[in-house]
């Protein structure tokens, strides 16, 4: 009956009618204003089954259980148990649909934002999600949707509950998943309709559609929009049209409803239903509409294109695409140190350069010895999706940590990578199927890297056939030929670029090469690198993996665009080149500088490096500390020039002579030293390097438990790592238990403590008697907008910071006796 | 609903970033702070939604304590408010801060002054259509309205379905550049113009930076 049930939603040949509304008839039967209309289902079941048989009656073939906000965090203190919530729900629709009509469990948002923006985890959420189907399916529904889902995030977490819930209770429904767009084509959260169809299908559901929102007219521009990017069914359950801003009523008859419903039959749409104004009249003017129609049969996209993408950054494969190679440890010092320490700032701003750069992905391996990558791997990317909506590949060997990354990575990424062994394709395939990703695919196996080209194809068309067997398209399947040294193997260059072109043609794959390696061990490594691409680009490469911040790399795919014809009229070279950095480059004169800060001279101090501090010019500051390292022991530089220079332009703010966002752009020049010298010292390992390790001056930071507002504490920590403070920033709500192991681990000194609201001062208070429970030998500093000195004092604080140079200053204190 | 936000007042994102009034305000703080708005305007998607409801019945069920009783005096009913800038903003002003922070607090400030600007917007075009004069805005957590009432309120207005605003568990309104408030509208067309000042309900009317400084934390009226 499942699997029947599956076919038959996705055959084209019938119409399925969905119900409309529930919510706004359950008011209209007195369910008082904002009150939650899942609890009817146990306090008046009889009138949630009447709402029900109204629609069966209607016409209605598929019933949506009174199960949208039946979860734990809406539930808390309604003092019934998602279970008996939902049980009631799927009887009462049971008892109104009789044996014709199909139940499905209806399951919204969660009511909470999700990691990043706010606070709910993603294993949380697919944990709600999984407790509402369990009492779903063992309640009897037919079928189980998603609906109204604004974050494609929360859609992944639902639709991995939903498989596997129905794999742990061997039963398979058909899972049909709706998300709310606004009418400049994006939700809430800035999704948009191609990554939701790359996304939603890669995943596995059975259909897809649009609800709520929007009324018919509104939502058919985006229905025709995902056409184009999907071959699943597509269903539609619009709003009664928008609704009056002043009285909030939806202004749309009925059969007006029914025939601007009718637009969406060309496209070979089948399942129809209403959202929010809709009622019983509208579901039977629907179904008199249906019944005076055949089903069309739907225009499908003619292939399945080639893409990855996040929510709100969706990247056809249809054009060269830069995969930027920079968060990669191997040869790379200064990223390894910075994973070793958890320096994720580091590693953030390796992404967004090289994203500002020109990376249209990029790549994220953290394969250093002694480090659980399983751990790591995820974290990384988690934090660099915070920040950034560009797309990943997760690069590593570690199946655990690929499985660990796939689940919380946002969107459709690379999995970086399967070769053409027998356990590498056992082992990866599977998890590229499972979260719905595209793979690199190497073409070596057992016996390693082939030398010819034809052998390389015969790997890559086995890796294919294999990746297929799975259900794994092959536009998700990437070729990588790879790249062999030149000064090694100079006879074998040729052979890659002759493999890329066999598998283009041949294959119908997109291809993928790791460019720098051909340089290896050669001088002039930037020369042979760009040759090496414009030469792979000609043979077919799609996805270079490249610095995008070395500049004739980049120059090179944008030449090679304009001269195929890839970049029409080359509007995008010639964009590029005009603008100003760019001129200044090809010019060879110095970029334009952003204007200097003003500040109040001062004749006593007039190096250039303490200028260059006062006035934030960062590059400057660069310039004078690479210069007097030259002459000047690090430690002299940190204590007689950068220091000295911050505490300068901390009078004048403390006088009020500058504003914070000065202080802070003075502090982010010294900060350019700081990383000037923190490279020195990464290349100098005999250096004393002492300055930097945690346990002598180290400060751990941490906005507590439930506060995500973290711009404060933020700017206190740049303003202490520009006094040589090192920082370990714990993030946004972190737990006690996790600031008191820090202090431990590291044998801190000094904790610095932020809150915003007076609902986490509670939080900040629970955090110190944590700390003093367990007797550690540390000074407690707090801040925060809502915080008083009198208040701190009484929570137990040591010190209370009212502005980020207050915190300075008690640190220099702390660190001073 | 979405509000069509075009500008964003330069001189309001400088007294925000700043704390502190300046005149005549330097050149380099007024490009900062075009160039944060331009970069803001180009994310944000400020999102409003409103109910008018009678006063009374929220007195007797979620609205307590006596300072929202003295806001609506004189108000039969009232609106109730919501409004946000999506949480893309937030994501911008969370990425700047890695590679920038001084630009990150000039758009944190454009932010602040964008939500403002949108609520002013929206209570503006209410008042014209009610035709009627409006209270300053009152928000949960002001006064001895407990913060926790918020959840109700969200409910009430269905916000995370409306404009996608949703509250954390510790009450924090998210995306973080958001506004709920309750707006009483006068009965009589021109009130006497008894409103509280802000500051006199404030919890940190003691202690604030702001008022030592002469300046308020919110919008400037003058």
């Amino acid at each position: 009956m499942e699997n029947n049930l599956i076919d038959s939603l996705c055959r084209s040949d019938r119409f399925w009618l969905l119900d409309g509304a529930m919510g706004t008839q359950l008011q209209k039967r007195g369910l008082p204003l904002g009150s939650q209309p899942e609890i009817w289902n146990i306090a008046h079941p009889d009138i949630v089954a009447s709402v029900h048989r109204d629609y069966v009656e209607a016409g209605a073939n598929i019933l949506y259980a009174n199960t949208f906000g039946a979860n734990r965090k809406k539930l808390a203190s309604s003092g019934y148990s998602v279970e008996d919530v939902i049980h009631a729900a799927i009887q009462n629709a049971h008892a109104a649909a009789g044996t014709n009509v199909l139940v499905a469990l209806d399951i919204g948002p969660i009511g909470e934002l999700l990691e990043p923006t706010g606070t709910l985890s993603f294993e949380e959420a697919c944990d709600i999600f999984s407790e509402e189907m369990r009492a779903g399916i063992e309640a009897g529904a037919d079928l189980i949707v998603l609906e109204t889902m604004t974050d494609l995030y929360e859609v992944k977490a639902g639709i991995l509950a939903a498989k596997e819930t129905c794999e742990s209770m061997g039963k398979k429904l058909p899972l049909l998943v709706s998300m709310t767009f606004e009418q400049n084509g994006r939700t809430f959260t800035g999704c948009c309709v191609p990554s939701m169809a790359a996304v939603i299908e890669s995943l596995g559901a059975d259909a897809i559609g649009f609800n709520c929102s929007l009324g018919p007219v509104e939502i058919l521009p985006l229905a025709q929009q995902l056409r184009q990017y999907t071959s699943l069914p597509i269903f539609i359950k619009p709003n009664a049209g928008l609704p009056d801003p002043q009285t909030n009523l939806y202004a749309i008859t009925p059969e007006e409803f029914a025939e601007q419903m009718q637009a969406y039959l060309d496209l070979g749409i089948t399942m129809f239903g209403g959202c929010c104004g809709t009622d019983p009249m509208f579901i039977r003017a629907l179904r008199r509409m249906l019944d005076a129609h055949t089903p069309c049969k739907p225009v499908l996209p003619e292939h399945r294109l080639s893409c990855v993408c996040t929510p709100t950054e969706f990247v056809p494969i249809d054009r060269v695409r830069i995969i930027g190679e920079r968060i990669n440890p191997t040869g790379k010092k200064r990223l390894k140190q910075a994973i070793a320490e958890r320096d994720f700032d580091y590693i953030l701003r390796q992404g967004i350069s090289q994203v500002q750069a020109g990376a249209a992905i990029l790549d994220v391996n953290m394969g250093i010895p002694d480090i659980d990558e399983a751990e790591m791997l995820p974290l990384v990317i988690k934090k660099l999706q915070s920040v950034l909506d560009t797309p990943v590949q997760i690069d590593s060997s570690n199946t655990k940590a690929v499985e660990n990354a796939l689940r919380i990575c946002n969107g459709k990424p690379i999995v970086n990578s399967v070769n053409g062994e027998e356990k590498s394709m056992a082992a990866v395939l599977p998890l590229v199927k499972k979260y719905g990703a595209a793979v690199v695919a190497l073409t070596l196996d057992e016996a390693g890297i082939p030398l010819l080209a034809e052998q390389r194809f015969a790997i890559a068309q086995r890796i294919v056939e294999r990746a297929q067997q799975y259900g794994i398209p092959k536009e998700d399947i990437f070729v990588d030929c790879l790249t062999l040294t030149a000064s090694v193997q100079q006879k074998e260059v040729v052979e890659t670029l002759k493999a890329v072109r066999m598998v283009k043609e041949k294959l119908g794959v997109k291809t993928v090469l790791g460019v720098s390696n051909i340089s290896f061990g050669l001088p002039n490594r930037e020369l042979l690198n760009h040759s090496f691409l414009l030469m792979a680009l000609e043979a077919g490469l799609d996805l270079p993996i490249i610095n995008p911040n070395v500049p004739s790399m980049l120059d090179a795919v944008r030449a090679y665009e304009v001269l195929y014809n890839q970049d029409k009229n080359a509007a995008r070279y010639i964009e590029n080149f005009n603008r100003p950095e760019e001129i200044a480059r090809i010019s060879a004169k110095p970029a334009p500088v952003s204007a200097p800060q003003s500040v109040s001279e001062n004749p006593s101090h007039t190096d250039e490096l303490t200028d260059a501090i006062r006035k934030g010019l960062g590059e400057s500051v660069r310039q004078a500390v690479r210069e007097q390292l030259q002459e000047n022991e690090p430690e002299e530089i940190i204590n007689h020039k950068l220091i000295p220079a911050l505490d300068l332009v901390g009078q004048d703010f403390e006088q009020g002579k500058i504003f914070l966002p000065q202080m802070i752009q003075s502090a982010q020049a010294a900060q350019a030293g700081f990383e000037e010298i923190k490279n020195f010292l990464a290349a100098h390992p005999n250096a004393a390097a002492s300055e930097f390790s945690l346990s002598q001056k180290g400060i751990v930071l941490a906005t507590v438990h439930g506060d995500v507002h973290d711009i404060g504490k933020n700017i206190v920590k740049v303003i202490l790592e520009n006094y040589g403070f090192p920082v370990l920033d714990l993030g946004r709500d972190v737990p006690a238990e996790k600031v008191v192991e820090a202090v431990k681990q590291h044998h801190i000194r000094l904790v610095g403590l932020s809150a915003l609201m007076t609902t986490t001062l509670k939080s900040m208070e629970e955090t110190i008697a944590a700390l003093r429970a367990e007797k550690l030998d540390c000074k407690i500093m707090v801040g925060g907008a809502v915080l008083t000195e009198e208040y701190a004092m009484k929570i137990g604080a040591d010190f209370y910071a009212k502005d980020a140079k207050a915190s300075a200053d008690i640190a220099k204190h702390v660190f001073e006796k | 609903m979405l509000y069509p936000l075009h500008s964003i007042p330069i001189p309001e994102i400088v007294r925000y970033a700043l704390g502190a009034k300046i005149d005549p305000i330097p050149q380099d703080f007024l490009q900062q702070a075009q160039s944060a708005a331009d970069e803001l305007l180009g994310v944000c998607q400020p999102q409003y939604h409103y109910l008018v409801y009678p006063v009374q019945p929220l007195l007797d069920s979620f609205l307590s304590g006596k300072d929202i009783r003295r806001h609506l005096n004189g108000c039969t009913d009232c609106v109730l408010f919501c409004a946000t800038l999506g949480a893309q903003v937030d994501t911008l002003i969370r990425r700047t801060q890695f590679h920038d922070m001084a630009k990150a607090l000039w758009l944190d400030a454009a932010a602040s002054t964008a939500i403002e600007e949108v609520c002013d917007g929206v209570q503006q075009s209410i008042s014209d259509t009610l035709q009627k004069q409006l209270t300053t805005r009152f928000s949960c957590g002001y006064g001895d309205l407990p913060l926790n009432t918020q959840a109700h309120f969200l409910s009430i207005l269905d916000a995370h379905r409306k404009i996608g605003l949703t509250l954390s568990v510790s009450g924090m309104l998210m995306p973080i550049k958001s506004v709920t408030a309750v707006i009483g509208i006068f009965d009589e067309p021109a009130p006497c113009c008894e409103s509280i000042s802000p500051c006199d309900i404030c919890h940190l009317r003691t202690s604030c930076q702001f008022r030592r400084k002469g300046v308020f934390c919110g919008k400037q009226f003058d």
